[in-house]
C-alpha cells in the first residue's frame, strides 16, 4: 500500500492524482481488524525520519521544558489584572515560540501525521495543563457549582426534577449524573479531582473529535491539522471547564463527524452510497452509526439546553440544503430533544417556555447581553475583553480569505459555510443570560478554523515547489503569531479572579459544613467556591444581586441591614461570607462600587450584632453574636 | 494487533479494572486506571463496528461512545432513585466483554465492485 493510502483513502478520486484500482478482495477484513491495522500504520515510528523527526521531537521538549521552567515557582497569588498573562517570562514565551514555529516547520515539510499531532497535543497540554498543576485548587467559580450538582447525586443517588436551587441541573441531568458515576468509579468522595482536570480531558478529546470532523471535509493532512491548531488558538472563550455545555460539545461535534462520513451526499456528482459509504479505505457501517447516533443525540438531549437546540438545526438546516441525506435524522434528533424537554424536564420547560419566546427574533438585544457584560470593566480587563474580540474578528476575516479561495478554486463546501454560519442563528432564538455570543462563537469555531487554515493551504499551489511551501509556512506562521496574544489575553486574561486559594476554599468549605439547612448565606458576589457542597440547604442572597437601592441601603448601614437579613425567623442559621474572589471580581467588573466590599466587612468586624464564626487570610465568616441573637 | 488480540486486550483491562475497583488500592492506582477504562474501553469494544478506518476516528469514536454509555447509566439511575455504582460498574463491563467476544462489522462487508472499492469524489481542498 502506497504510504500516502492513510491520508488520501484509497478510491478516492479527487481529479488531481491518478489512483490505482484495488484488485478485487477476496477476503475482506473484518471492521475491527481494518481499524488496528490503520493503528499500527499510523502510530507506528514506521517512517520516522531521524534528522527531521527527530528535530521535531527535541523542539518539543525543549519548549515544553522552557514553558514548565518559565511557571516555575510562579504564585498564582501574584496575578495582576491581566491574569496569568502577568506570570508569564521569557522563558514560557521563547517555548511559545519554539513551538509555534516547529509546527510551522513541520507543516512545510509534510511532516506524518503523528508528528503534527503530537505538537497540537503539547499546545493543549501546556495550555490547559497550566492552570491544574499551577493553580491546584478547581479554576472559575461555576465549575465548583457544578461539582456541587455531582455532590448532590453522590449523596442521595438521585436527582430532584422539582427542586428549587438550581432546578435546571436536575431536570438535564446527564453530565452531572456520568460525573458522579465516574467519582464513584474512581473511588473520590467528590468531584474536585476531575473537575480540576476537565479542561485538559475535554480539549484532548475536542482535538480528536476536530479531526474527525475535518478530514470529512478535506483529506489535506496540512489543512486538517492547521485547522485543529487554529481552533485552539482562537477559541477563548473558556467553554471547556467542567461543563455539561462542554461534555456536549464534544458530543456535538462528533456527530457532525459522522454526518459528515455517513450522510453526505457526493457533492458533485449527487451520488448516494446506498449501505455503505467508503471513507479511509473501509466502508462505514450505516446501521451501526445510525444507532450510535442515536445514542448520541439522547445524551446530548438530556445534558444541556441550547446544544440540542444546535444540533437539531444543524441537521434540519444541512438536510434541507441537501448536503447531507436521510430525512429522519434530524427528525430523530427532534424528537430526543422535544421528547426529554416534555416528559423528564417537563416541570422546568413549561414554566420557562415565555423565557425563550421572549428572545426569539431579538438578534441584537440578544448580542447586547454579552456586550453589557463588558461595559463596566475596567483597567487591563477592558484589554482582555478586546483581546477575545480581536481573536474572533481576525480569524473571522482569515476565514473570509480561506472562503474566497475556495470559491476561486471552485472547491468551496457548502456543508462547511453552513456549519460556520448556522450558529448565528442562536442569536435569534435565546440570550441564554447574555451567554448566546460566545456559544456562537464556540459552535462556529471549528469552522471558522478550518476556512482560515483553507486560507493558508487552499489546494495545490499553483506552482509548486520549495519557495511556494515556504511562503504558505510563513504565511501560516503570521495568521498564528496574529492570533495567539489576543487568544492568550482572552483565555488567560481573567485567571485572577478564576483563581481560588486554598485559604478560600477553606472558608467557604466552612459554611457549607457548618450550615443547617434552611440557612441563609449572603455573598459579596458569587466569584468563590459556591455551592459544592451540601448545596441545597442554603438559600443563597448575593448583594450584587439586589436591586439599586437595596445595595445603597448596604452601603450606608451594612451591619443593619445585614442583620435584618439573617436575624429573619424563617432561616434557621445565616451567614455572611466575604472572600478574596468576590472583592477582586467586584473590583474587576464594576460590579459592585470600589472598596464596597471591604468597608462591609471592616463595619461588620465592629458591630457587636455579628462575630467572625472563622476566618482566613482569603476569607472570612460572619454570623450574629450571642449578642445579636438576643437583640 | 490481531482481531483476537485486541479483544484480549479489551477482556484484561476490564479485568483489571474489575480487580482496581474491587480491590481499591488506593487512589493513586485507581483513578487512573478505572478513569481511563470507563472513557475507553466500553465504547472502543463497540466502536470498530462503525469502521470509521482510522485509529484516531475509532478511538474519538470509543471515548464518545463510552461517555455516552456512562452518562445514560448513570442517569437512568439517577431519575430511578435507583444509584448503584458498582451494578453499573458491571453493567459498562459487560457491555465492553460483549464487545470483545463478538467481534466483527455489524454492517456487512465493504461493497467493492470488481472494478476496486466504491468511489466517491472527497468533500472540500484535496492536495497533498
Amino acid at each position: 500500500m502506497r504510504p500516502e493510502s492513510r491520508e488520501r483513502p484509497e478510491g478516492w478520486d479527487d481529479g488531481l492524482v491518478t489512483t490505482t484500482p484495488l484488485p478485487v478482495v477476496a477476503a475482506v477484513p473484518s471492521g475491527r481488524a481494518r481499524a488496528r491495522t490503520a493503528l499500527r500504520r499510523a502510530w507506528s515510528p514506521r517512517g520516522w525520519r531521524p534528522g527531521a523527526d527527530g528535530r521535531a521531537v527535541l523542539a518539543l521538549l525543549a519548549a515544553a521544558a522552557l514553558w514548565v521552567l518559565g511557571f516555575w515557582g510562579a504564585d498564582p497569588r501574584a496575578m495582576t489584572d491581566l491574569g496569568m498573562l502577568s506570570l508569564f517570562t521569557a522563558p514560557v514565551a521563547a517555548g511559545l515560540v519554539l513551538l509555534v514555529t516547529s509546527f510551522v516547520l513541520a507543516l512545510r515539510r509534510h511532516a506524518r501525521e503523528w508528528v503534527l499531532g503530537a505538537h497540537v497535543v503539547t499546545l493543549v497540554l501546556l495550555v490547559h495543563g497550566t492552570p491544574a498543576v499551577l493553580f491546584g485548587t478547581l479554576r472559575y467559580s461555576w465549575a465548583w457549582k457544578h461539582v456541587g450538582i455531582v455532590d448532590y447525586i453522590l449523596r442521595t443517588g438521585s436527582v430532584d426534577t422539582t427542586i428549587q436551587a438550581l432546578s435546571i441541573y436536575h431536570n438535564w441531568p446527564g453530565f452531572f449524573a456520568g460525573s458522579a458515576l465516574l467519582t464513584d468509579l474512581v473511588g473520590e468522595q467528590s468531584a474536585l479531582t476531575l473537575a480540576v482536570w476537565a479542561p485538559v480531558a475535554f480539549n484532548l478529546g475536542n482535538l480528536l473529535a476536530l479531526r474527525f470532523v475535518v478530514r470529512g471535509l478535506t483529506d489535506d493532512r496540512r489543512l486538517v491539522w492547521l485547522s485543529v491548531w487554529l481552533y485552539f488558538v482562537t477559541t477563548w472563550v473558556g467553554q471547556d471547564y467542567f461543563s455539561p455545555q462542554a461534555m456536549a460539545f464534544l458530543l456535538y461535534l462528533f456527530l457532525i463527524g459522522l454526518g459528515l462520513r455517513v450522510l453526505r451526499i457526493a457533492r458533485r456528482r449527487r451520488a448516494v452510497a446506498p449501505a455503505s459509504t467508503v471513507v479511509g479505505g473501509s466502508a462505514v457501517s450505516r446501521p451501526a452509526v445510525l444507532v450510535v447516533m442515536v445514542l448520541v443525540m439522547a445524551v446530548i438531549a438530556s445534558s444541556h439546553q441550547v446544544t440540542p437546540l444546535m444540533m437539531v438545526m444543524t441537521l434540519v438546516a444541512l438536510c434541507v440544503l441537501r448536503q447531507f441525506r436521510g430525512w429522519y435524522v434530524p427528525v430523530l434528533a427532534v424528537a430526543v430533544t422535544v421528547g426529554w424537554a416534555v416528559t423528564v424536564a417537563r416541570g422546568y420547560t413549561v414554566p420557562h417556555v415565555t423565557d425563550l419566546v421572549t428572545g426569539l427574533g431579538e438578534p441584537t438585544q440578544n448580542a447586547q447581553q454579552t456586550f453589557a457584560k463588558a461595559e463596566h470593566l475596567s483597567g487591563a480587563q477592558i484589554l482582555v475583553s478586546r483581546g477575545g474580540r480581536a481573536v474572533t474578528g481576525l480569524a473571522g476575516l482569515a476565514a473570509v480569505v480561506g472562503l474566497v479561495r475556495l470559491l476561486m478554486r471552485r472547491n468551496l463546501d457548502l456543508a462547511a459555510v453552513v456549519l460556520m454560519a448556522l450558529p448565528v442563528t442562536l442569536l435569534f432564538v435565546t440570550g441564554f443570560d447574555g451567554e448566546a455570543l460566545f456559544r456562537v462563537v464556540l459552535f462556529s469555531a471549528p469552522f471558522v478554523a478550518y476556512f482560515a487554515a483553507a486560507a493558508v493551504y487552499p489546494g495545490p499551489p499553483k506552482q509548486p515547489g520549495p519557495v511556494a511551501e515556504s511562503r504558505r509556512a510563513l504565511a501560516a506562521a503570521v495568521l498564528v503569531v496574529a492570533l495567539l496574544p489576543g487568544f492568550l489575553l482572552g483565555y488567560y486574561g481573567k485567571d485572577q479572579a478564576n483563581y481560588f486559594p486554598p485559604d478560600e476554599v477553606a472558608a467557604a468549605r466552612y459554611v457549607y459544613a457548618h450550615g443547617p439547612p434552611g440557612s441563609l448565606l449572603v455573598e459579596g458576589t458569587q466569584n468563590y467556591p459556591h455551592q459544592f457542597l451540601d448545596y441545597e440547604r442554603f438559600v443563597y442572597v448575593p448583594i450584587v444581586g439586589e436591586p439599586e437601592a437595596s445595595r445603597a441601603r448596604i452601603e450606608r448601614h451594612p451591619a443593619a441591614v445585614l442583620f435584618e437579613w439573617l436575624d429573619d425567623p424563617r432561616y434557621r442559621s445565616g451567614y455572611v461570607l466575604i472572600t478574596r474572589g468576590q472583592k477582586i471580581d467586584a473590583a474587576t467588573s464594576g460590579s459592585l462600587p470600589r472598596g464596597f466590599l471591604d468597608r462591609v466587612e471592616a463595619r461588620l468586624r465592629v458591630s457587636p450584632w455579628f462575630r467572625v464564626a472563622y476566618e482566613t487570610p482569603d476569607g472570612v465568616v460572619f454570623e450574629l453574636s450571642r449578642a445579636g441573637r438576643n437583640r | 494487533m490481531t482481531t483476537r488480540r485486541f479483544s484480549l486486550a479489551i477482556a484484561a483491562s476490564t479485568l483489571a479494572a474489575a480487580v482496581v475497583v474491587v480491590a481499591d488500592p488506593g487512589a493513586p492506582l485507581r483513578v487512573p486506571v478505572v478513569l481511563a477504562w470507563a472513557l475507553i474501553v466500553p465504547g472502543l469494544a463497540w466502536a470498530p463496528r462503525l469502521r470509521l478506518g482510522d485509529a484516531g476516528d475509532t478511538l474519538i469514536a470509543g471515548v464518545v461512545i463510552s461517555i455516552c454509555l456512562l452518562a445514560a447509566a448513570a442517569e437512568t439511575m439517577a431519575l430511578l432513585a435507583a444509584w448503584s455504582p458498582m451494578r453499573a460498574f458491571v453493567v459498562l463491563a459487560g457491555v465492553a466483554l460483549l464487545g470483545a467476544l463478538f467481534p466483527g462489522g455489524a454492517g456487512g462487508a465493504p461493497r467493492d465492485t470488481a472494478d476496486g472499492p466504491r468511489r466517491l469524489r472527497p468533500p472540500g481542498p484535496s492536495t497533498r
